[in-house]
């Protein structure tokens, strides 16, 4: 019985595992309990059963006995077989035991029928008769040596093809261009100037050296020169205010500028950009949590009015005053608009968007606070007919009601469409908003990611919709969906349909994976991480990637 | 690989890449169409000079580089089938830069 079902509370320590039982209500008595209730309506469900085992009787009570006796004996002989079954083991190694010769005993090789003193190490024959002698041995132990190592090789080799899957590229001979940048990334620190080896390879090196965190104050100068117009650094963790200043003074003719992860920059060095980089249209700063809102305010009074692309990401300092000098400013230039994580935007403030006619693109996305249905709506009837891009990830407070008010009426342009996390959206409310959505001509990518809400209805809808031009669908975690939605996928003839993710989607199978690879003609990438149900067996076309199999990385 | 193979029956099959200061290699021409640059400069069809002569002159890729460049070319038409567990090829540290740059125009 529980130690704990009598009246005392007092407990002794206990292990996490036992903490977590209880908080979630599990108890050994329950399962029990259960378990017990279950082998009786087992019993009175398939009483013919026990009748005919037992020659029964109405009384429950001595029906459970009878099940527990018919267990027990059932159980007693499985016992009996396993035992017979270790006896005859237990026999037929006591037989070998007998018949091998001890250490130091003669005996004729199995192979070679030569005399040989028994060692220790002598090896058993292949066929199991007989030992072999020192030479035959060791022949074989070669052999076996190098099974071996063909066997370590290939799952090398599996390892590596699984790993390269991963990182999405294409398994063949590295390029020369690859491992020369390879090397050149490892001895950057040596590097005096990189010379004129091209823009693509320039960024490609920026971009190794932001993955080994080796971008640093002596690397960055590297990449500046007086004619470079566009410079990407994913990784500004390393550099420092100063350096980062050196870019406006050493590339004045600047047109686009990417700081990723950008800790160290202040508000001097977006003061300095600003009067410097003249030429400047796009900024895109992830991290700079440092710059004030004062400076943002500056920055766009003296070059907001040439900005086409402005994205900022990971900051609490853009507040309302910054947005509104953004608003003044760049009302006629601004096409592109991102603002991610920006926490201290409120969602009156989203209505200032309302005067940026010329927007194209725009991005709110993991605001949860600030982005509500009524002020979308209101944005949408303003901006909604030229959008092409829109993306609000993570905008739990969005219902169907800003799909069905503000998408759908306004949005004929939309392309692409990214609703990943907002799952205040229901099957219904979706599904409503694609049928016989005819204002608009199809989405090329379609995000409802983790929208736990939707299902069959909507993601179907969204299918006979969108079929002819989707490219990008993501799925992932919209765990109703039945393998209904994804026989009408294959089915509907999505000829351009080039990435799909379907990962911890559970309906998922050999089956679906299979008629999918199949039918959708241009498909070249197939994300499944969770999806168990697909197997290393199934058949899928050449050169369609699968990513996340469990069978690939095992 | 390097030097003065004769100009007779193996023409067809092998082709002369000639380097800034004047190194020849004649080199494969399987191996050779690795390289997109090369192919499409000796590609039969093309009514290019190189194609006629089987003979590429490469004035911008000095003789050591392109002595790495043919040993590259003969390593990928080796593996080409078979990429799973191929050596590494190795790139020489001082060389990079200058090999990134003539591998950039070849394209390979």
């Amino acid at each position: 019985m529980s130690r704990n079902a009598g009246g005392s509370r007092v407990r002794g320590p206990n292990s996490a595992l036992t903490e977590f039982l209880r908080e979630r209500g599990i108890d050994a008595n329950a399962i029990r309990h259960r378990y017990e209730e279950t082998i009786q309506q087992q019993a009175t469900g398939s009483s013919d059963t026990v009748v005919t085992i037992s020659g029964s009787s109405a009384n429950s009570r001595s029906r459970s006995r009878e099940v527990e006796t018919t267990v027990s004996s059932s159980s007693r002989s499985r016992k009996r077989t396993k035992k017979k079954h270790e006896d005859s083991d237990d026999e037929g190694e006591l037989l070998a035991r007998m018949t091998r010769p001890r250490p130091g005993q003669i005996d004729f090789c199995a192979e070679c029928q030569c005399r040989f003193t028994v060692t220790a190490y002598s090896k058993p024959a292949r066929d199991g008769k007989g030992l072999l002698c020192h030479s035959c041995g060791s022949k074989y132990a070669r052999e076996e040596k190098q099974q071996k190592k063909t066997q370590i090789s290939s799952r090398k080799r599996k390892k590596s093809i699984a790993a390269s899957l991963l990182d999405k590229q294409e398994f063949a001979v590295p390029k020369l261009q690859d491992l020369c940048i390879k090397v050149i990334a490892k001895y950057i620190e040596d590097v005096e100037i990189l010379g004129d080896i091209g823009d693509y390879n320039m960024e490609k090196i920026a971009r190794i050296l932001s993955r080994n965190r080796s971008l640093k104050d002596n690397t960055l100068k590297l990449f500046l020169n007086p004619s470079i117009r566009r410079l990407h650094f994913w990784d500004c963790s390393n550099l420092s205010s100063d350096s980062l200043e050196l870019i406006a003074s050493y590339c004045p003719l600047l047109e686009s500028l990417t700081l990723s992860m950008c800790g160290q920059i202040t508000d001097k060095v977006i003061d300095y950009y600003s009067t410097n980089l003249r030429n400047m249209h796009s900024l895109t700063i992830n991290g700079g949590f440092l710059i004030t809102s004062g400076c943002w305010e500056r920055f766009f009074d003296t070059i907001g009015s040439q900005l086409v692309r402005f994205s900022l990401a990971n900051t609490l300092r853009f507040n309302r005053e910054s947005l509104q000098a953004l608003v003044r400013n760049c009302s006629v230039t601004l096409e592109e608009l991102s603002l991610s994580r920006v926490g201290s935007l409120k969602n009156e403030d989203i209505r200032l968007l309302l005067q940026l006619p010329e927007l194209t693109v725009l991005e709110l996305s993991y605001m949860r606070d600030a982005i509500t249905d009524d002020e979308v709506i209101d944005l949408l009837r303003a901006i909604g007919p030229q959008l092409i891009t829109l993306n609000l990830d993570d905008s739990g407070d969005l219902t169907d009601k800003f799909l069905l008010e503000g998408v759908r009426p306004y949005c004929g342009r939309l392309q692409n469409l990214s609703l990943a996390l907002c799952d205040g959206f229901t099957d219904a409310g979706v599904r409503d908003v694609f049928k016989d959505w005819e204002f608009n001509n199809g989405l090329i990518n379609a995000n409802f990611s983790r929208c736990t809400n939707v299902g069959d209805e909507a993601i179907q809808a969204l299918i006979d919709h969108s079929a002819k031009t989707l490219v990008i669908l993501n799925l992932n975690s919209v765990y109703k969906l039945t393998s209904a939605t994804f026989q009408l996928l294959a089915s509907s003839d999505c000829e351009f349909l080039s990435q799909l993710d379907f990962g911890f989607v559970h309906c998922v199978g050999d089956e679906e994976i299979e008629v999918l690879t199949e039918r959708c003609k241009s498909l070249q990438l197939i994300e499944a991480y969770g999806n168990i149900r697909i197997t290393e067996l199934a058949k899928i076309k050449r050169g369609v990637k699968v990513l996340g199999r469990q069978s690939d990385s095992l | 690989m390097s030097g003065d193979s004769s100009k007779d029956s193996s023409d067809k099959e092998y082709v002369r890449l000639v380097s800034s200061d004047g190194f020849e290699y004649s080199i494969l021409r399987s191996a050779a169409a690795v390289s997109g640059t090369l192919r499409g400069m000796l590609s039969q069809s093309s009514n290019f000079v190189e194609a006629k002569q089987n003979r590429v002159v490469l004035p911008n890729i000095s003789g050591v580089l392109l002595e790495k460049v043919c040993e590259y070319l003969y390593y990928n038409l080796k593996h080409q089938n078979n990429p799973g567990n191929i050596p590494e090829f190795d790139v020489p540290p001082e060389m990079a830069l200058e090999l990134l740059v003539a591998s950039d125009f070849l394209d390979v």
